[in-house]
């Protein structure tokens, strides 16, 4: 009985945890508090947001490129030298930049290989998630319309969701916003 | 014209020198071309896409440095050129400098192909001349271009903007680096300086040194010419102020056309001295050869109604054969076929009127002259009328011969255009040119640019395959020493992308399109956008060919055209261009362009002469001995292997205009003197017209090969030959002319 009993309780507990992702990364009411083109407006791989969603702050980072594999080879440098070998978070990182190789790989898989393909950029979300009870990254591929050099996103999916270490999480979405706003960063 | 050689004496010179003194202030302004642009046949077809060229890619006026150093891949070696490299950017200018000392390679990083430094900043380190070698090795394609194959000299490619409407920041860059190379050449160590850019810079300066010397030396010339003949000042200064107010008043009127003296206009003043020399000759020659001592305006009236109909057919004539020049499709060509007519027709106007008005100042000769040196002249002329007359048929016969070797050989002239050897042998230029051609690579360089009629980018593997067949079939050229295009780029990308040793192209759709999308995020875009559009639509392929002539480089280019054309398919457009392809396609349509400016010519000289003599007959004898000549000139250019070029297509066209004058004078004679008596009449005009014809043409044919101390071959070929066919045309004058009369005679019923 007790065994029955911790299985129930188990699945119960996956099942909330499902949920409770699903909730952290929904999107319906985000409010978009900055955001920034990375590196620059004038070659800009991407964007960086600042995001509300609930009670959960979220630095939400759109990338779309044709190099995307050369912009997730810059990232997962930067975390190398954010968290060297040793240094508390360097499995979280290590793992993330894992994550991001494979995602971006299956982004690529995923590319028309016809050379008519109008739109060759590859596009890719990450977010890190960041609520009084959880801390999320989550990063996957998505569609997007571009008007007046705003994008908007239409349809995005999770393919990865992680959850490290609430500091990594913390002191990676902090490193995020002075990469991509400077000193002008928002204090938490 | 009384009234001119009395009281409207004073006016008329006062009239004269008034007009002197205005075209004169605009003589003295008159440029020099800069950028060779007149020597560019006008194509809009070729200059729409000359023009799109420069606007995608830029200049393809690079200027090439070659480095020789004793120890150039060494610590030494590379700091040299490091040096040079910081000294030639900062000449004002010089929009960038690429060599060994700033070449990059793309090798493999951590994320892929990354770019490197070839040398890097460790010049000291021991290692160097050791990772050099390795990285050149690598990297083929910085040979030939960077560094010599047999690594002894490196080359320094100077870029330099392009500021149009201004004319002196070209001359002053090649100056700075004239004085770079002549500081740094020595202890080993040599400098070689070409490029287009040069050789506008160098053609420029070369006008300006002939204009400096060979006017005051044709002045000198006809001076001296003169004083022989005419042993008297009068004889020595009318005909040079004739001579002064014609190329005065013409290069002043050419100033006001808003023109500027080019290689081939630089000829005008001497020229135009020459040929302005004949009416004041043959004025001077009757006012002494003149009888009895009568009234000075009567004599002077007399002498004016003997030569004024001759004279103004033969500068007619001479205008015409010059104004045909004017079906040149080259501008330089068609300027001076244009202002050299005029100046012919102002010399007529102003030699058959300043000459009688100075004259009108001497007191008349009591007896006609006769001076001593005119007695050889004499005696020479007495044999030729008497073997002419005496032997009519040997002496066709054997000009006859003469003429048919040479049309026999004509055959074997070549068009070519050679910009290089254009210039005399010790020329800095050329021995820097071949220099470079030997130990480096080809100078000259044809430019093709390839893009697709429906406009999309060239980054599908299907075009970069297509290109990389075009390249193979230039590479098989035998004059073709190297071609630089994107693929050069795309197989060290792949290389580096790959982590692989090999150079090769990305295999397949995916990894062309990303190989594009790579250099799409490049920083660094100027030295790409060299070889491909931003867009990517348009791709250009740079084809070193070594310095070849255009008979040579004309056919090469419209090969590889053939070839890329068939390379890509219908679906690409496929252009040549370049500064150089422009003058090689210019010298394949100059030959047609001077057949048709020579028949153009010939066409109107007969016509003029049968207007003239309204004989057939006449006109008919008048043709032989003036093709004859220039036929004789095209055999023997055949025969010593001178090309056509642009000086020397020039010479049939004027040259038929001015010989053309000594049969008219001839003719006109023998009309006169004809008295039912072929044989008499031929006598007696060659002992009278004979003088003057040879006077005039000693002085023509002398002030002609003033030219041949000019810095052009082409132009030294055009003086050398012009004069040439004069003395040629003369002796068929003397000969063939008589012998043709005598053979031909019909004694009309009213003659004796």
């Amino acid at each position: 009985m007790t065994g029955l009993r911790a299985i129930v309780l188990l699945l119960f507990s996956i099942a909330t945890a499902a949920n409770a992702d699903e909730a952290l990364l929904d999107t319906v009411g985000d409010r978009v508090v900055r955001r920034a083109f990375v590196p620059s407006p004038d070659q800009k791989v991407g964007e960086v947001r600042i995001v509300r969603r609930g009670d959960a702050q979220v630095v939400q980072t759109l990338l779309y490129s044709k190099i995307l594999s050369r912009v997730v080879a810059e990232i997962r440098k930067k975390e190398a030298a954010n968290w060297p070998p040793g240094a508390p978070g360097h499995e979280d990182a290590e793992r993330y930049g894992a994550a991001l190789a494979r995602v971006q790989e299956q982004i690529w898989d995923r590319m028309p290989r016809s050379e008519t393909v109008r739109d060759r950029r590859q596009k890719m979300w990450i977010e890190f998630v960041l609520s009084p009870q959880r801390a999320l990254v989550a990063m996957g591929p998505f569609e997007m319309q571009e008007a007046g050099g705003e994008v908007k996103v239409v349809k995005r999916e999770a393919l990865v969701v992680l959850e490290p270490s609430r500091d990594y999480v913390e002191r990676n979405m902090r490193l995020i916003e002075v990469d991509a706003f400077g000193s002008d960063a928002p204090e938490k | 014209m009384t009234w001119l050689l009395t009281r409207g004496r004073l006016p008329f010179l006062a009239l004269v020198l008034a007009a002197t003194a205005f075209f004169g202030l605009h003589a003295a302004q008159v440029g020099v071309e800069t950028n060779n642009e007149s020597l560019s046949a006008s194509d809009l077809e070729q200059d729409a896409v000359y023009e799109r060229f420069g606007a995608t890619f830029g200049s393809d006026e690079d200027l090439l440095l070659a480095v020789v150093h004793p120890q150039l891949l060494e610590t030494a070696g590379i700091r040299f050129i490091a040096d040079l490299h910081g000294r030639i950017a900062r000449i004002d200018g010089v929009r960038g400098v690429y060599d060994l000392t700033n070449a990059q390679q793309l090798v493999t990083g951590e994320s892929g192909a990354e770019m490197a430094p070839l040398v890097g900043q460790q010049q000291d380190d021991p290692t160097l001349s050791a990772r050099l070698r390795a990285a050149l090795d690598r990297n083929p394609d910085f040979t030939g271009l960077f560094v010599a194959e047999d690594r002894r000299s490196a080359g320094v490619l100077i870029e330099i903007d392009d500021r149009p409407g201004d004319h002196h920041y070209r001359a002053a860059i090649i100056d700075a680096l004239r004085e770079l190379v002549t500081a740094e050449s020595r202890g080993g160590i040599a400098l070689h300086l070409t490029g287009i850019a040069v050789q506008k810079h160098d053609v420029s300066a070369f006008i300006q040194r002939d204009q400096r010397w060979l006017v005051p030396l044709a002045v000198v010339v006809l001076g001296l010419v003169l004083a022989a003949f005419f042993r008297s000042v009068l004889g020595v200064l009318l005909p040079l102020a004739v001579t002064g107010v014609t190329v005065t008043w013409t290069l002043g009127a050419y100033q006001l056309a808003g023109l500027e003296l080019n290689a081939i206009t630089s000829l005008l003043p001497p020229v135009l001295m020459v040929l302005s020399l004949a009416v004041s000759v043959h004025v001077i020659q009757r006012w002494l050869d003149a009888t009895g001592s009568g009234n000075r305006v009567a004599r002077l009236l007399s002498v004016v109604a003997d030569v004024r109909f001759a004279c103004f057919f033969c500068s007619l004539t001479t205008a015409i054969g010059l104004a045909s020049l004017m079906t040149s499709n080259m501008p330089a060509v068609r300027y001076f076929g244009a202002f050299s007519a005029l100046g012919v027709l102002v010399s007529f106007a102003v030699g058959i009127t300043l000459v009688p008005v100075g004259l009108s100042f001497l007191e008349v000769p009591t007896s006609a002259r006769r001076p001593p040196q005119h007695q050889w002249m004499r005696r020479v002329l007495a044999w030729s009328a008497r073997i002419a007359t005496e032997r009519p048929l040997p002496v066709l016969a054997f000009f006859g011969a003469i003429t048919a070797l040479s049309v026999a050989a004509l055959p074997r002239l070549v068009n070519n255009t050679d910009l290089v050897r254009f210039l005399k042998s010790n020329a800095p230029l050329q021995r820097d040119t071949l220099f470079i051609e030997r130990h480096l690579t080809g100078a000259s360089t044809l430019d093709f640019v390839i893009a697709r009629r429906d406009g999309a980018p060239l980054t599908s593997h299907d075009a970069v395959a297509r290109l990389a067949s075009f390249e193979r079939a230039i590479l098989a050229h035998e004059e073709v020493t190297g071609a630089t295009s994107i693929l050069a780029v795309l197989r060290q990308l792949q290389r580096a992308e790959t982590g692989g040793e090999a150079l090769v192209l990305p295999p397949d759709e995916r990894s062309t399109a990303y190989a594009f999308d790579l250099l799409e995020a490049v920083p660094e875009q100027q030295l790409l956008h060299k070889m491909i559009s931003h867009d990517f639509t348009t791709v250009r392929v740079n084809v070193r060919i070594r310095s070849v002539g255009t008979s040579i480089a004309a056919p090469l280019a419209e090969t590889i055209l053939v070839e890329g054309r068939r390379s890509f398919g219908d679906a690409y457009r496929v252009e040549a261009t370049g500064s150089f392809y422009r003058v090689a396609r210019d010298s394949n349509q100059l030959v047609d362009s001077q057949v048709r400016s020579f028949g153009l010519a010939l066409a109107m000289v007969i016509a003029v002469i049968g207007a003239l003599f309204r004989s057939i007959r006449l006109t008919a004898i008048a043709m032989v001995p003036n093709v004859m000549p220039i036929l004789w000139t095209g055999g023997l250019m055949a025969a010593l292997g001178i090309d056509l070029s642009t000086g020397t297509a020039m010479i049939a066209s004027a040259v038929i205009g001015i010989v053309v004058d000594d049969t008219i004078h001839y003719l006109t004679d023998y009309e006169r003197a004809y008295r039912g008596d072929a044989r008499s009449a031929v006598l007696r005009t060659t002992s009278g017209v004979g003088v003057p014809l040879l006077i005039n043409n000693v002085a023509l044919v002398l002030g002609f090969w003033v030219g041949c101390f000019g810095s052009f071959k082409p132009t030294i070929y055009f003086s050398l030959l012009t004069g040439l066919t004069m003395i040629t045309a003369l002796v068929c004058d003397l000969f063939v002319t008589p012998a043709l009369l005598v053979l031909t005679d019909r004694p009309r019923a009213s003659a004796a």
